[in-house]
């Protein structure tokens, strides 16, 4: 149907003023007399009363309604809210790209479970239900279908390729970006269906929470978006980065890119003509950030070895782990395994798997990052727990891994590793922030007598205050004060902190001129051996303006600093006077 | 200026649209359209009209005097309105005087008399018995 102008734009009689029935009826006047200079078209004649005062209010309606049109052509008006015909401007805005058909898909992310460590082809078009209406399709950054290798192969590089997980004792799995259509909202760990028969599939999981693409209500953010990602939205500067990732995820909470002459761009260098390599990191955080992933692992029993009787193994993890929550015995979550640390009961080692893209410590919080574990076997004399006698006679036990990841990082990573999206000569690394992981935040405050502080309330929003944290968006006290009023506080005194930068989720870093296999206990001695120190770096002044914390392996300045809060580390102390 | 006829006769007022009314008798025509139009009713012109038909209809004029006086006060209200906003500079189109007094007052109808000159005041139309 053509557009109602007059009911979508004209406004009620009572909206236009005598200010504009007058300044109208005047304009027309003048502009009849032009042409008729002898009409009589005063005021109470025949003419003016029943011509032209008719006249002057459809003009003085009319002018209203173009301002109303041209205001939902000015993207600014929209973006401060102010939308007459929210179908039109939603069409308009779609002629800048900002809601291309990728990012009006919902999106989220997904975990394909097999009962098998086994190769497998999935077909692109194969389409994953989840209940009524909400259905995905896989989110591939390259041609071809979707490949499942075993676990321990390497996939190919601008490849359809992910390699299984061990996630339990019987059960293998890949976690990977889906795409679609979502009517109702897909919660996490909702299980799905899909139309395309795999062999030992056992299950499909939703990891997250899933996004709907475009919600009703956000107009004018899209308007806003639209201001700033007009111009350019490539990887090739800062800004079109932003603007990109904006625009194909966005349950992104926070995406900040790295350039040579940032302090935190180690990965850049200059050759010797002069020129710095184009090298980016691009370090991103979604809704999902702290998402619990538990998962299972097969370690090897070595009775030898310095430490004594151990487990050994790749902690060979589905999602690019931000913290460890515990690391626990499978058959018996009680037994106490010890304190993780580079001298500790249990010991990761981190190295690279790609030192030419990502060397040391750059590797960090991105799938470019690969891990070892020891667990010492947890007695000296007499074992809480036996191992498994294997059928070849090798020995084995299992042991859960809880941890927390945001699953949206490594979706962006093979998302922005595909070769059409890469430009020439940029070098891509997609990461994690670098967390402060806060041991406590104890925050001081009074209140009024009778008054009953909700502290709870308060904790849940510091909480998520800290969780949707990352550069562009820096750290302001006040956001803690607002939620301690709000939770009827009369006043905030002071808020202590006890935080360190967590560098890896491993306790010790292997160089690239190790060559050894850590999988088992020789290799992992001797890569121990080898290592370097990743001692957690006290840093208790969270403030964004803080000085840069530089090591030897990496920096953490501004634009790659995070923070992890748990919960329960937020600490509230009333004082009484 | 030119402007449409309208005819008051007998008690009836309507449009001539074949018939044209022009020079000072158009300005003429406009404050006798004035003078009947109440005062309020147009949204461009909120001085627009008088006020002496609502204070008939409403049983406000009660005597001749009081009649007197409403015509008094229709005839000044008609004469500001038509200078604020005329927009001919012809000075004999102007409306230069308006001229009102009852004729009559029988409780039931009230007659009035009036006169308009323009503002060069070579121009007189229609009779005042009491000035």
């Amino acid at each position: 149907m053509a557009l109602d102008f007059i009911s979508t734009y004209f406004p009620d009689i009572a909206d236009v003023s005598q200010t504009q029935l007058f300044s109208a009826r005047q304009r027309l006047d003048t502009v009849l007399k032009q042409k008729y200079p002898n009409l009589d078209t005063r005021p109470n004649s025949v003419f003016g009363d029943l011509g032209l005062a008719p006249y002057a209010y459809l003009i003085a309606a009319h002018e209203i309604a173009m301002e109303r049109f041209m205001s939902d052509l000015d993207l600014e008006q929209v973006a401060n809210g102010v939308v007459y015909n929210c179908d039109f401007v939603r069409k308009y805005i779609q002629n800048f790209a900002t809601v291309d058909q990728t990012t009006l898909k919902s999106s989220g992310v997904i975990r394909l479970v097999f009962c098998a460590n086994d190769a497998y082809t999935i077909d692109r078009r194969a389409r994953f239900l989840f209940d009524t209406g909400n259905e995905f399709t896989l989110r591939l950054a390259n041609a071809g279908s979707l490949d499942i290798l075993p676990v321990g192969s390497v996939p190919t590089p601008y490849t359809n390729q992910y390699a299984l997980k061990q996630i339990s004792e019987t059960e293998y799995a890949i976690d990977i970006g889906v795409v679609g259509t979502m009517v109702t909202q897909v919660s996490s760990s909702a299980v799905g269906t899909t139309d395309y028969l795999i062999a030992d599939l056992t299950s499909i999981l939703a990891v997250t929470n899933f996004e709907f693409g475009l919600p009703p209500e956000s107009l004018a953010t899209l308007a806003a978006k639209t201001r700033e990602a007009f111009y350019s939205a490539t990887l090739t500067t800062r800004s079109g980065a932003n603007n990109y990732l904006a625009r194909e995820f966005p349950d992104l909470y926070a995406t900040s890119p790295i350039l040579p002459g940032d302090t935190a761009a180690i990965r850049a260098a200059v050759n010797p003509l002069g020129v710095a390599n184009g090298k980016m990191d691009i370090c991103v955080q979604s809704s999902n950030f702290g998402t619990t992933v538990s998962q299972t692992i097969q370690l090897a029993y070595s009775f030898t070895g310095a430490s004594g009787p151990a487990y050994y193994g790749k902690l060979d993890l589905i999602e690019v782990p931000q913290v460890i929550d515990s690391i626990q015995y499978a058959g018996d979550a009680a037994v106490n395994l010890g304190v993780k640390g580079p001298t500790g009961k249990i010991t990761i080692l981190s190295k690279s798997n790609n030192f030419a893209k990502a060397p040391f410590l750059t590797a960090a919080y991105s799938p470019y990052e690969d891990y070892w574990i020891r667990i010492v076997a947890p007695s000296t004399g007499g074992f809480d727990f036996n191992p498994i006698n294997n059928i070849n006679g090798s020995q084995y036990n299992y042991f859960t891994i809880n941890y927390r990841a945001d699953p949206l990082v490594k979706v962006v990573s093979d998302t922005l590793g595909s070769s059409n999206l890469t430009p020439i000569g940029v070098d891509v690394l997609v990461k994690g922030y670098t967390p402060i992981y806060i041991n406590s935040l104890l925050v001081t405050y009074t209140k009024k007598a009778g008054i009953r502080v909700a502290i709870e309330t308060a904790r849940t929003e510091i909480y998520n205050y800290f969780k949707g944290l990352g550069y562009n968006k820096i750290y302001a006290a006040s956001k803690i004060y607002d939620a301690m009023y709000y939770a009827g506080a009369d006043d905030v005194v002071s808020i202590s902190v006890n935080s360190s930068i967590q560098w890896s989720i491993a306790d010790k870093l292997i160089p690239a001129s190790v060559t050894a296999d850590p999988s088992g206990q020789t290799g992992f001695n001797s890569a121990y051996a080898a290592s370097l120190p990743l001692p957690p770096t006290v840093y208790n002044n969270l403030s964004a303006t803080s000085p840069p914390e530089l090591t030897t392996f990496s920096v953490m300045e501004a634009r790659n600093r995070g923070y992890y809060l748990p919960l329960e580390n937020i600490l509230f102390s009333e004082v009484i006077y | 200026m030119e402007g449409i006829k309208v005819n008051f006769l007998n008690g009836e007022i309507y449009i001539e649209p074949g018939e044209k009314v022009t020079g000072f008798d158009a300005t003429i025509q406009n404050a006798l359209v004035n003078i009947g139009t109440r005062r309020g009713t147009d949204r461009t012109y909120s001085e627009k009209g008088t006020n002496i038909l609502k204070r008939a209809v409403e049983g406000k004029i009660v005597g001749l005097n009081v009649a007197n006086h409403e015509t008094q006060l229709a005839a000044i209200d008609t004469l500001f309105f038509s200078r604020e906003y005329e927009t001919s500079t012809d000075l004999s189109i102007r409306l230069g005087n308006v001229y009102m007094d009852t004729l009559s007052y029988d409780n039931g109808r009230l007659k009035i008399n009036s006169a308009f000159t323009n503002f060069s005041e070579t121009i007189t139309r229609g009779t005042v018995t009491i000035l």
